[in-house]
């Protein structure tokens, strides 16, 4: 069982996602076809920020195997996101440089954790499907792990969720 | 909590009524910037509205994002005509107290709040209040009233709120601007 709590509590510096081409590998394609759909939406880049925690960076890899084998994935990539009080993840896929490689190991398949209770303002979204409230243990599979999704925090505490990716243990 | 009542569609020319609106009245900033009558002279004033507004700010702490707080509000009689409110207050068959059309652009938000309320008016819990997506939804607009989001509505959909003084909030991270609709009012006998 994973002590969420405490692992949220102790979670270090992460990684904030910013709307900030210098930061993107816009050699990676998708990276500048996101860019360019956020501004032709005129999107309000002030909005935009998110931050990811990584296992064995910013927490124990413990929870990613400890999920893997709940699931029975062999798990290629997880993270912990989090979304702080007044932000947003706009409308993207997940673009990343080594999706090739995880590709050609199998079948992908990603899952979504919720791992606080739902608070007022706080709202993820995976293509049409909203998720709100939910409490804290929720697990999502999505349907494809591409599809298109965005969160927001228009309330009080910081958002946090856990993410994993990775292929069917066989 | 919030409860779907029916559809509006065929009240109004709903095209017509977004393709009159201008811009509307801002807001923006925290929930003090929100009510200042300088820029807002017919925000409606309640008692102890001082209180209110620092239980708002209180509520969103010290560590919210206020440059994504940003929607624009328009009024009955101020940016769109009277009779819009007639035609909806017959449908619902209410005694409307308020109405107002909203439109959150993308990257926005209306932060987690609940309306001033006056509760000195006796008849305050007999208030029922109606909530609508106007425009055609996409994703990543989200209208949130109590516990429950609403997100992909279909157009002019209404919404029932348990209680005009449930916190509620909008979003949009999606790639389009959404327009909502509201109204408050009296069951009539």
């Amino acid at each position: 069982m994973i002590n969420w709590n405490n692992i949220i509590a102790n979670l270090s510096n992460g990684i904030d996602i910013l709307p900030d081409p210098k930061n993107w590998n816009l050699n990676t394609k998708g990276y500048q076809e996101i860019l360019d759909l956020w501004i032709k939406a005129e999107y309000n880049f002030a909005s935009i920020k998110w931050t990811n925690y990584y296992p064995d960076t910013h927490y124990s890899k413990d929870v990613e195997t400890y999920y893997a084998n709940e699931l029975n994935v062999k798990p290629l990539r997880s993270w912990i996101s989090s979304i702080a009080p007044g932000y947003t993840a706009p409308w993207h896929w997940d673009v990343d440089d080594n999706e090739d490689d995880y590709v050609a190991q199998g079948e992908l398949v990603r899952y979504s954790i919720f791992i606080q209770d739902g608070k007022p303002g706080q709202v993820f979204m995976i293509e049409n499907q909203s998720y709100y409230s939910q409490p804290a243990g929720t697990i999502v599979k999505w349907n494809n792990y591409k599809s298109w999704h965005a969160g927001a925090n228009a309330g009080l505490t910081p958002k946090y969720m856990f993410h994993l990716i990775g292929v069917v243990d066989t | 909590m919030s409860n779907y009542i029916g559809n509006c569609s065929h009240v109004l020319d709903w095209n017509n009524f977004l393709s009159n609106l201008d811009q509307g009245i801002t807001k923006f900033g925290d929930p003090w910037k929100w009510v200042n009558p300088l820029s807002d002279p017919n925000f409606p004033i309640t008692p102890d509205m001082k209180s209110y507004v620092n239980s708002t700010v209180e509520r969103l702490g010290h560590n919210f994002n206020y440059s994504s707080t940003l929607w624009h509000i328009y009024r009955p009689n101020e940016h769109f005509a009277n009779e819009v409110v007639s035609a909806l207050s017959t449908h619902l068959n209410i005694t409307p107290t308020m109405a107002n059309a909203y439109r959150v652009e993308p990257g926005c938000n209306c932060p987690i709040h609940i309306d001033p309320q006056d509760k000195t008016d006796n008849r305050w819990n007999k208030l029922k209040r109606y909530t609508w997506q106007i425009n055609q939804s996409s994703i990543g607009q989200v209208l949130i009233i109590g516990n429950h989001a609403l997100h992909m509505l279909t157009p002019c959909d209404m919404y029932e709120w348990d209680s005009v003084d449930e916190l509620h909030a909008a979003t949009n991270c999606g790639p389009d601007t959404a327009y909502y609709f509201l109204i408050e009012g009296y069951l009539n006998d």
